[in-house]
């Protein structure tokens, strides 16, 4: 049986419309209409201890409302979720137990209180035993560097330290499971990059299962083997980062810079399997489709016209990648 | 229950830090405080009893009610409508305690700082500048638990109010409504005793009385011997009655759960 499993999950959210215009707060607390709202609608997946798996969408999409109902608590409006054989609503405080949970613009920390503080208040929240309390600190300290503001009232903490921070209390009770929603939205890149090596770490090092949501692509890049990817509520893709690469990803680019004395029918030539041709003064960028054409075949081509003095293949950026699939809204690219 | 009294410790210590707002606190209430003093000298003149009172406890109960108003007395906090609003509530529903629990023990340990402080400090101005009564161990001591039995009661009439953020977005404006209702009937803005007879017949059978007016009536001698038992038992009949509510409220929130955010 895998770790968590999400079958045919829906949550419908009932949004009360609201009425402009002068008299409009009495007429919405008077006739009440119910629009709705479709966050979730019908996903399924299914997750092995040990993943690491990055949720992504667009904003909107319905990664928060997925989180909020494998965490527990969001009840869903249909379908079944099972995390470690329970269902997490029912035995809400016996699977929060297990579980750590980092809502990225929100902190679980006492805002005025020294960060050790909110720590030793975990302590007791979860019947950590001291020694493996004390134990866990000390590593996190180590790794995450949070010596330096242990004693500094959270509020007066900069995001990257309380993004550390936070880390550091939702993995105190060595949880099987950490949701993160949005672990480095706002951080610079040093910041960034500290956090990505913790998980990686406490992903390989104590097998716990990672599934994050982050708007950060690189964030899945360097840290997720496997994405699964929701837009409008509904899943449009669950794989390897590669294969989404390989499916979506078909247009390369060549970017060539070419010697003087340009043919005069420079404009209109178009290779076979060239998408487009957009050319600035010498240099040319033909954009091509993997499956038509190689690089290699289309460099021949060009050599033979024009006289290169300097080229480039451009990978498509996931990025590129994922903006092509949220803006056309299905996978069928 | 060591969870319980670690939180409470921790919101204690959290309300230590805001001295400034201590000192705004006492001066407002130290001011509205010797204003209806001002009027009760004017009001009663030369002396004489008004429905049983004299002027020197109305003065004692002008001062009582102000030192209890940030202990639950008179006004209700909006804490949990404001982590509903905000998303926050996300992370204090994904762990393992009591909703109701932790917040119990964290309005308890702000409140337990404001009476050490913030109500002994009011009362001190009371005192010193317009007599106040000094009650002696036998009224204080059934007064102390008094209150301490009304900051649960208050603390769980609130979560009640503030658990309706659960199905509306505007609960604060129920807050206030609520907040006016019950500075009226609790006695906080004036004794119940001068309450014509149908209104303090009202007052009477609502929970807002064991609120405040009940311990202040324990400090003035006013509720005295078996009395004193009796109003112990009506605050612990509120308290059982308003903690059922609040956790079948809380039941019910968490299984109609909308959290604010996608």
């Amino acid at each position: 049986m895998a770790l968590i499993e999400v079958e045919n999950v829906a949550k419908t959210f009932r949004v009360a419309k609201r009425y402009e215009g002068r008299f409009g707060a009495i007429r919405s607390l008077l006739a009440r209409e119910y629009r709705e709202v479709h966050a979730v609608d019908k996903v399924s997946f299914q997750l092995e201890a040990g993943e690491m798996v990055g949720y992504i969408g667009p904003n909107g999409a319905g990664k928060s409302t997925t989180i909020k109902m494998l965490t527990g608590i969001l009840v869903p409006s249909s379908g079944r979720i099972m995390v470690a054989g329970r269902v997490p609503y029912q035995e809400r405080v016996a699977h929060v137990r297990k579980i750590g949970v980092v809502f990225g613009q929100r902190s679980q920390l006492w805002w005025d209180l020294p960060t050790i503080e909110s720590f030793e208040l975990l302590r007791h929240i979860y019947k950590i035993p001291f020694e493996r309390w004390r134990e866990n600190l000390d590593t996190f300290s180590d790794i995450l560097e949070l010596g330096p503001f242990l004693h500094t009232p959270v509020r007066q903490l900069s995001l990257g330290q309380r993004m550390r921070a936070d880390l550091a209390a939702a993995l105190l009770h060595d949880p099987n499971i950490l949701f993160l929603d949005e672990p480095t939205i706002g951080l610079d890149v040093v910041a960034k990059d500290r956090i990505r090596q913790f998980l990686q770490r406490i992903n390989k090092e104590r097998g716990t299962t990672v599934i994050l949501t982050t708007h950060d692509l690189e964030d899945i890049e360097r840290l997720c083997q496997r994405v699964i990817l929701i837009d409008h509520g509904t899943l449009i893709y669950d794989g390897a980062l590669e294969e989404l690469r390989n499916r979506f990803g078909r247009e390369r680019t060549v970017v060539i810079d070419i010697e003087n004395g340009l043919p005069d029918n420079a404009h209109d030539w178009r290779p076979i399997g060239v998408n487009s041709v957009r050319r600035e003064g010498r240099r040319f960028w033909f954009s091509f489709d993997r499956h038509a054409t190689t690089a290699a075949a289309l460099i021949g081509e060009i050599a033979q016209r024009y006289q290169i003095r300097d080229l480039t293949v451009e990978e498509p950026k996931i990025e590129t990648i994922v903006r092509q699939i949220y803006e056309s809204g299905s996978v069928t690219v | 229950m060591r969870l319980y009294f670690e939180i409470g410790l921790r919101a204690f210590r959290r309300a230590t830090i805001y001295r400034s707002a201590y000192i705004a606190g006492i001066l407002t209430n130290a001011f509205f405080g010797t204003l209806i003093c001002f009027m009760y000298q004017a009001l009663y003149g030369s002396g004489g009893n008004v429905a049983g009172m004299s002027l020197h406890d109305a003065i004692t109960y002008v001062w009582l009610t102000q030192s209890l108003i940030s202990v639950g007395g008179g006004w209700m906090s909006t804490d949990i409508i404001q982590t509903i609003r905000t998303g926050e509530i996300a992370n204090d529903m994904a762990r393992p305690w009591s909703f109701f629990g932790y917040w119990l023990s964290r309005s308890f340990g702000e409140r337990l700082l404001n009476l050490i402080l913030r109500g002994t400090l009011t009362y001190l101005i009371g005192v010193l500048y317009f007599r106040a009564a000094i009650p002696s161990l036998e009224q204080f001591t059934p007064f102390l638990i008094a209150v301490l039995l009304s900051m649960v009661l208050s603390f769980s009439f609130g979560f009640i109010i503030n658990m309706i953020a659960f199905w509306t977005i505007d609960a604060t404006s129920m807050v206030w409504l609520v907040n006016t209702i019950m500075m009226f009937f609790s006695g906080f803005l004036l004794p119940l005793a001068f309450f014509p007879a149908p209104l303090a017949a009202i007052a009477r059978l609502l929970p807002f009385q064991a609120i405040t007016s009940l311990p202040v009536l324990i400090f003035l001698g006013k509720i005295e011997d078996i009395a004193i038992l009796n109003s112990f038992l009506l605050q612990l009949f509120w308290i059982v009655l308003l903690v059922s509510v609040s956790l079948m409220i809380q039941r019910a929130a968490m299984r109609k759960l909308v959290i604010q955010g996608g």
